[in-house]
């Protein structure tokens, strides 16, 4: 007789059978739902964290993309009496390239650089972060100088200006003075076929 | 800098005192002088911190002039402004302690800034424009950012409005069709819910 109400009070607990009470009861596919969420929810953090792998934190988005290339006027690594300021490259595109001969990716990016000067495509302007000008001419000697001008930052002043934060770094600019793109690290043959000449192709069309 | 370190503890009276502490001193002596330890160590450590600034900056500045020595309160406004700064080559460093060559100049760039009078809001802004949001560690509010602010609240309201409807529907389940029965098991019911003497009374009556 009390069977009921003792029944009702157990109930208070996750019941283990609805059904009994709750005629529309969960039917088996939801029921299904309810075991196949959390491997889901699992699942999708997994890809997340998976994606997260094969991402490169130190490559931080450039905040100088299509913004005009920041004014400066600095001495030439070859001629300290002469200067070059981005007002003197207007109207062609240009790579600009940041480097030091204490950089050793540098090294490695060179040959890439090279090439491309001598596929004569665009002007390199070399960029010479935080370097003695003894060395970085030197280093020039003994690499090779894929560079149409070089510039000398010997402080690092200019290149806050520019958001540098590593050697070595490559921007694009156009022939309007706005830079296009921003390479952090070495560009390795790949980049510089895939994404780099393409872009300056196009740019030097327009 | 270890050095210097040591040398300025040996000289500090706060490390005087430190010592005796060890040496099992009274120790509601020490708990006493817990405060003044505490004023002498800040006095020193930013002696310390002073002092190493100072002296990297010489080294830094091989082909820069050194920096003019600060006011202390402008030094530690800059201070406590660098430790809101990313420091780009080490990232998961601020600009007051990494040892990067970049951090040192944008040191210098932001005590330059602010000697020209600049407010940190506006020696933010200088950095912000050239490096991106990744500069500052505590990221501006913008469409980017949603996710990264707001992400934490709409997970906890998705998780309060499923813990909600779960419990609503398990109040639902209750209070369904409950069971019927009749006054007599009513009765009895209440009766053993008041315990054995009232159903011993209610038995006796039945009988």
């Amino acid at each position: 007789m009390a069977e009921p109400i003792t029944h009702a009070a157990s109930n208070a607990a996750p019941s283990e059978t609805p059904s009994a009470l709750n005629p529309s009861a969960p039917n088996t596919l939801t029921k299904i739902w309810r075991y196949f969420l959390p491997l889901a929810i699992f699942a999708g953090l997994v890809w997340f964290l998976y994606k997260g792998l094969s991402l490169n934190p130190r490559e931080v988005p450039s905040a100088l993309i299509n913004k005009p290339v920041p004014e400066f006027k600095l001495a030439l690594l070859q001629d300290g009496e002469k200067s070059l300021s981005p007002a003197d490259m207007k109207g062609q595109v240009w790579l600009m390239n940041v480097w030091g001969s204490w950089c050793v990716s540098c090294r490695y990016e060179h040959p890439v650089l090279n090439e491309l000067a001598k596929q004569q495509l665009v002007p390199i302007i070399g960029f010479n972060w935080k370097d003695q000008p003894e060395d970085a001419r030197d280093w020039l000697k003994k690499f090779g100088d894929p560079y149409a001008k070089s510039v000398m930052d010997r402080d690092g002043r200019v290149a806050i200006d520019f958001g540098v934060y590593g050697a070595p770094e490559t921007f694009v600019i156009d022939k309007t003075g706005m830079i296009r793109y921003k390479h952090t690290g070495p560009i390795s043959p790949e980049d510089m076929k895939n994404i780099i000449v393409p872009l300056l192709q196009d740019l030097k069309k327009t | 800098m270890v050095k210097a370190v040591n040398i300025l503890s040996l000289l500090s009276p706060a490390n005087n005192l430190k010592n005796k502490q060890i040496s099992a001193f009274p120790s509601i002596i020490v708990l006493n002088a817990a405060p003044v330890l505490a004023f002498y160590l800040k006095k020193w450590v930013i002696a310390i911190l002073l002092a190493c600034a100072l002296s990297a900056n010489v080294f830094a500045q091989t082909a820069t002039p050194p920096m003019p020595p600060m006011p202390l309160d402008l030094e530690l406004r800059l201070k406590k402004l660098e430790t809101e700064l990313r420091c780009l080559v080490c990232q998961n460093q601020t600009l007051a302690e990494s040892p990067a060559g970049l951090a040192g100049d944008l040191r210098r760039q932001i005590r330059l800034l602010a000697d020209s009078g600049k407010s940190n809001d506006e020696i933010k802004e200088f950095l912000r424009v050239r490096y991106g949001d990744f500069v500052l560690y505590n990221p501006p509010v913008s469409r980017k950012t949603y996710l990264l602010w707001f992400g934490p609240f709409v997970l906890l309201a998705g998780g309060a409005t499923i813990a909600f409807l779960m419990a609503r529907q398990r109040r639902l389940k209750l209070g369904g069709p409950q069971p019927t029965i009749s006054e007599a098991e009513q009765k009895r019911a209440d009766a053993l819910l008041k315990g054995d003497d009232e159903k011993k009374k209610y038995d006796d009556r039945k009988k």
